[in-house]
């Protein structure tokens, strides 16, 4: 039988959506690159180009936090940001918290790296918020649990946490001495009233809770349209 | 050499590229963890000269037509999302959380309903009797669910939304 993927393809690569073209200007920047600047042949550094790492840190600082150009590391998509930060933080006898319904490739990678999986539940009675109860329950039978990763917005559900729920998870987090990894490769993406993106970290400085450290993951793939560029980048946000 | 540990650090893999003491504080927890994943950066050495070059003119605050840019996208998948839940609505059976952002959508299924056992079931007999693939929920490690996107083409959508339709329509039970 010739199966026909003619729609809702779970890749979801919208660089295949011809009605829906990635960021021109960003686009005119490499070609006006590539012909005239030469020294874009060569390596950068390992962790990014200056100017690259100082648009980033500019991007992930708020008035109530700020970072600087070497808090930040480029990298292969979010996808390379997520597999640094992950391999940095864990090793076999740690323990790493995913949400469940979430992107597989935090288990891929905690697996590889030999870390222990748990999963928490995102409550689909509430906006797949995550479930704060079966959070403490998890802390309470598991050891060695060394980071826990949220999505927010969400690419398993399309949710987008409220500042109150950001809260919520800070405060986990705190209790608990973990760091977070914030996948946060939607970025502002988000759409409907009432609807508002609000970057992890700044909500912890926000509310007093700069003690909680941060682990930003982002890139371009999503909110520029631009996967295929394979440009991400991590944020460490560690008062 | 006083040790002090809020946060569970090092982790022995980021100590492998170091030769730090043990001793952090309160603050500049990850400090020895953003030096480990620096040293694991040499391992695969970023992305592309090229591609960062772009970085500062999509990071740019004040550019106006990236602003442009950003509305109309968002402008375009809220109004798939909204296409997708108002048919999702005519099928009986079936029940999704409006999206809030990014591409896709989880849908809940009343297996009861529409005579299937679980979500895989499900995702199979669409693709037999409706050439329409939906992820089951099971691949996400939850099961009765399956995932949407709405990132593809408007015209693909509607296609895939009116077979959706028509199959549970079919199957419901009366």
């Amino acid at each position: 039988m010739l199966i026909h993927r003619i729609c809702v393809p779970q890749s979801c690569d919208t660089s295949h959506d011809s009605s829906i073209a990635g960021y021109q200007p960003a686009i005119d920047t490499v070609i006006k690159s590539c012909q005239q600047n030469h020294d874009l042949a060569g390596y950068s550094h390992a962790c990014g180009s200056p100017m690259a790492r100082k648009a980033i840190a500019s991007h992930h600082s708020y008035p109530e936090v700020r970072i600087r150009p070497d808090n930040v590391i480029v990298t292969n998509g979010c996808s390379g940001a997520l597999n640094l930060a992950l391999n940095a933080l864990l090793d076999e006898d740690s323990t790493v918290l995913v949400p469940q319904p979430g992107f597989p490739l935090y288990e891929e990678i905690a697996k590889s790296i030999g870390a222990k999986v748990v999963h928490y539940h995102l409550n689909p009675d509430q906006d797949w918020e995550c479930d704060m109860e079966h959070l403490e329950e998890l802390m309470t039978v598991h050891t060695n649990v060394r980071t826990i990763v949220i999505n927010n917005p969400s690419s398993s559900t399309g949710s987008v946490f409220s500042e109150e729920h950001l809260c919520e998870i800070i405060d986990f987090a705190s209790k608990h001495h973990l760091p977070i990894v914030s996948d946060e490769i939607y970025g502002d993406l988000t759409f409907g009233l009432n609807n508002t993106f609000y970057p992890l970290a700044r909500i912890a400085a926000r509310h007093g809770h700069c003690e909680v450290p941060v682990i930003t993951t982002s890139g371009v793939s999503k909110q520029f349209l631009l996967a295929g560029w394979r440009v991400g980048w991590l944020c460490f946000h560690d008062k | 050499m006083r040790t002090c540990t809020l946060y569970n650090f090092p982790p022995p893999q980021a100590l492998t590229f170091l030769n730090a003491s043990l001793l952090h504080s309160v603050y500049g927890s990850l400090r020895q963890v953003q030096a480990g994943a620096m040293r694991l950066a040499q391992l695969h050495h970023g992305t592309s000269s090229l591609a960062q070059a772009a970085i500062p003119s999509l990071l740019n605050p004040t550019s106006s037509s990236l602003k442009e840019w950003k509305e109309g996208l968002k402008t375009i998948l809220k109004r798939r999302a909204d296409l997708l839940c108002s048919r999702i609505e005519q099928c009986p059976g079936l029940q999704v959380s409006t999206p809030q952002g990014a591409m896709y959508a989880i849908v809940q299924i009343d297996t009861a309903l529409l005579g299937v056992e679980h979500d895989m079931e499900l995702a199979m007999r669409l693709v037999d009797e409706e050439n329409v693939f939906v992820l089951p929920g099971s691949a996400l490690g939850v099961r009765n669910v399956f995932r949407v996107a709405f990132g593809c083409p408007e015209h693909a959508l509607e296609a895939a939304l009116r077979r959706i339709e028509n199959f549970c329509h079919r199957h419901a039970k009366k």
